[in-house]
């Protein structure tokens, strides 16, 4: 072992390299301001290796992204860890950076000008990582964050920079590619660079302070690597602790037809507060662009020193914090007082469950969003919705322009109907007149009632004296007369065999105006065309699911 | 520089006395040594062109893919007729909301049924109006809310039936689409426009 590694040194001399870093003479004992320049590497460091946990099971496109995502933090073993580390990591190393500018603002530790530039640097990098990073998921809230982003870019830079942000005109699998690309290739390479330099400058300029007269310096190595690196187990704890206990976030998959209220990443949120009275590109390019430059310019604000010099650094720093914090709080206060915003937060929570749900049955490959748009009861009531509401109410929702549908099938509904179909609730608002109210007993109503639901064959656990009571009931008063209940005879009212299953709703469905059904009577639309298979079954199924004991 | 660092010896010497003469089968008979330092300089100067020339167009040729083609590539599948069903399916007063479904590329994918854009479909009796569901302000979906249509990213708000502004950072209302009845079923042409303009400019 001692041989490859001399072998090595002996041709790189990489060795004698980190060894004069770690000889690097530091002033000063540890002391708080100087950790969180390192955290902050450490921070990064952290980041690049999760990313790669992450990367190595990440697939770039508007079918696969959220899948993928989904796909990792079910089954992949520790890839919940993963995606939550590298989550709270990213809102880690934000922090830190803010803290470690901020603190070295405050504390006038400004005479390093190329190092504190390269800090501010990290900003728009930062920006970058944090932007493109949230779209990745691909779900309702990446989607809708950077549909504002790039109309954000657009408006500040017009449609070539709105083009160049999207990878085309509008947010698409080439957007996803690009923002992958942009996130684990383009941004890390140049962070890395930006660190390689800024340790240069820090050996450089720590070898020059340390020369002045009077500094106590120590070399880096044991005692400040110690405290730097226990500071960066600490932060990488503290994210590690978040990242077991609330885990990462993820919304339903991307759904343009799905209504989401988008906020962006929290520390962006008092640029959109900003926004809110400025609009671009003021708030977007012209005001963060003057406090960056400002920043910027804080080392040499402060020249050669002196104590009103120093007062303007700190006047600076306090008017930045205080807009920057005042904002962020507004943000979330504002957002927490929105009733509907939380309402619309809460719906679509529920949608990320069910959709994580759905998805370990594999995602369909026309993407993830038909996971939720397919699925049986949402497809049903959106077709109902769709298609029905207009005259019928269902779930209290509609108008009741033909029989109101809650309860449909069930014996107390049917009831209601053979009692007074004039009812309001059922054809009053019809032309349909045809059929008397009932005149017979209450008891023989309930028998006819509990037979009429026992011609659909999926209807087993109704007592067979009581079909057998009504059986007798619907021949004594004559429903038989109209209601022909032999497969395929037609008369003047619609025929009831296999009435309320699959197969009668369907053929109903299917042409309301048959002879077999309303006839000439019929003011229903039929649904042959406008329903596929697929939402045929659903509506069917949903419709007889209305019949829950709570409507009877 | 330091005179002893290696690296720094053979730029040290250009034209200087301590320059090594060169080889002797490279000079030939009565050619004077200027000359050939004249070449040197050039033969270094077009590998420098030549390096970065290479350099340039490795860059040319990610730029061009990178930032090229979304500059050209035209917006396409955002625009037409597009057939929302029988009138019927709206209610008689107030808005409804509808994705405009058809045909659709995403880059090298073709979905024959994705969503195109949304529309809200408002009816007053008779009259039929629709605007585009993408705010303008921002390019969010807006919802149907209680008393006007409402867009959730920054809460800015449209009258139900005229789609005017009526509250918010939108710097209009929303947009109006062409619709035309044809045997009961409404149509629209869809159509995309420019966000953040207070003038409507169809892209």
């Amino acid at each position: 072992m001692r041989a490859l590694f001399e072998w090595l040194e002996e041709r790189t001399g990489l060795g004698a390299g980190v060894r004069a870093l770690g000889e690097t003479p530091v002033a000063q004992a540890a002391r708080f301001g100087r950790v969180t320049g390192f955290v902050l590497a450490g921070g990064l460091l952290l980041q690049l290796l999760t990313g790669i946990g992450l990367a190595a099971h990440y697939a770039p496109s508007t079918t696969t992204a959220w899948g993928s995502v989904v796909y990792l933090e079910q089954s992949v073993l520790a890839g919940r860890l993963l995606r939550g580390l590298h989550a709270f990591g990213a809102s880690a190393v934000v922090i830190c950076l803010l803290v470690h500018l901020i603190q070295k603002a405050w504390r006038l530790d400004l005479t390093r000008r190329l190092g504190w530039l390269l800090g501010l640097a990290l900003i728009p990098l930062l920006a970058g990582f944090s932007l493109t990073g949230y779209l990745l998921p691909w779900d309702q809230r990446g989607y809708w964050a950077t549909q504002v982003a790039a109309s954000i870019t657009g408006n500040t830079g017009g449609d070539l920079a709105s083009r160049v942000f999207l990878g085309g005109t509008e947010l698409s699998t080439l957007t996803l590619t690009r923002f992958f690309t942009a996130h684990t290739v383009v941004l890390p390479l140049t962070t890395l660079a930006l660190g390689l330099l800024a340790l240069r400058v820090w050996r450089r300029e720590s070898a020059l302070e340390t020369q002045r007269e009077g500094v106590h310096a120590a070399p880096y190595w044991p005692r400040h690597a110690g405290r730097d690196a226990g500071a960066v187990a600490l932060v990488a704890g503290v994210v590690a602790l978040l990242a077991l206990t609330i885990g990462p976030h993820l919304e339903a998959p991307a759904d343009p037809e799905s209504d989401f209220p988008p906020r962006p990443e929290w520390y962006f949120s008092p640029l959109r507060e900003l926004l809110k009275t400025a609009p671009e590109p003021l708030g977007s390019a012209v005001i963060p662009g003057a406090f960056f430059l400002l920043w910027a310019g804080l080392p040499w604000v402060l020249g050669g020193g002196g104590p009103g010099r120093g007062r303007a650094v700190r006047g600076a720093v306090l008017v930045s914090v205080g807009l920057y914090g005042g904002l962020l709080l507004q943000a979330q206060l504002a957002d927490l007082a929105n009733a509907d915003y939380q309402r619309r937060l809460e719906l679509a929570a529920r949608d990320a469950e069910l959709a994580r749900e759905l998805a370990r049955e594999g995602i369909p490959p026309a993407g993830p969003a038909e996971l939720l748009r397919m699925h049986p009861p949402r497809l049903g009531r959106a077709v109902f919705e769709t298609h029905c509401s207009r005259c019928h109410i269902a779930e209290g929702k509609g108008r009741a322009a033909g029989p109101v549908l809650d309860g449909y099938l069930s014996v107390g509904w049917l009831r209601r109907l053979i009692k007074d179909p004039r009812h309001d609730d059922f054809f009053g608002k019809t032309e349909i007149d045809a059929m008397p109210p009932f005149e017979g007993s209450d008891e023989e109503l309930s028998a006819i009632a509990t037979y009429v639901r026992s011609l659909d064959p999926g209807v087993t656990d109704l007592p067979a004296e009581e079909v057998e009571r009504g059986q007798r009931a619907y021949v004594k008063h004559e429903c038989n007369a109209c209601h022909k209940v032999e497969q395929g005879a037609e008369d003047l009212g619609p025929n009831l065999f296999g009435y309320g299953s699959e197969a009668w709703l369907k053929a109903f469905l299917q042409n309301p105006a048959s002879d077999l059904f309303y006839s000439e009577d019929n003011e229903m639309p039929a649904y042959d065309k406008e329903l596929s298979p697929e939402e045929l079954q659903a509506v069917v199924d949903f419709l007889r699911q209305l019949d829950g004991d709570a409507q009877q | 520089m330091s005179e002893n660092d290696p690296h720094d010896a053979p730029a040290a010497g250009d034209g200087a006395p301590g320059k090594p003469l060169p080889q002797a089968s490279e000079v030939q008979a009565g050619e004077v040594q200027s000359g050939e330092v004249d070449r040197r300089g050039f033969l270094e100067l077009a590998g420098l062109c030549l390096g970065a020339c290479a350099g340039a167009s490795a860059l040319g040729v990610v730029g061009a893919a990178v930032v090229g083609t979304p500059l050209s590539v035209e917006a396409t599948g955002q625009e037409g007729w597009f057939d929302l069903g029988p009138l019927t399916r709206f209610p008689d007063a107030g808005a409804k909301k509808v994705p405009v479904r058809g045909e659709a590329r995403d880059a090298f994918l073709r979905f024959s049924d994705r969503s195109v854009g949304r529309v809200v479909v408002v009816r007053d009796g008779e009259q039929v109006r629709a605007f585009s569901a993408r705010c303008p302000h921002n390019g969010c979906d807006v919802y149907v809310g209680e008393a006007e249509l409402i867009c959730p990213c920054h809460d800015s708000g449209f009258d139900l039936l005229s789609g005017e502004r009526t509250r918010g950072d939108t710097p209009r209302g929303l947009d109006p689409l062409e619709t035309e009845l044809s045997e009961g079923r409404l149509r629209v042409r869809y159509q995309r426009f420019e966000l953040g303009t207070s003038e409507r400019r169809p892209v």
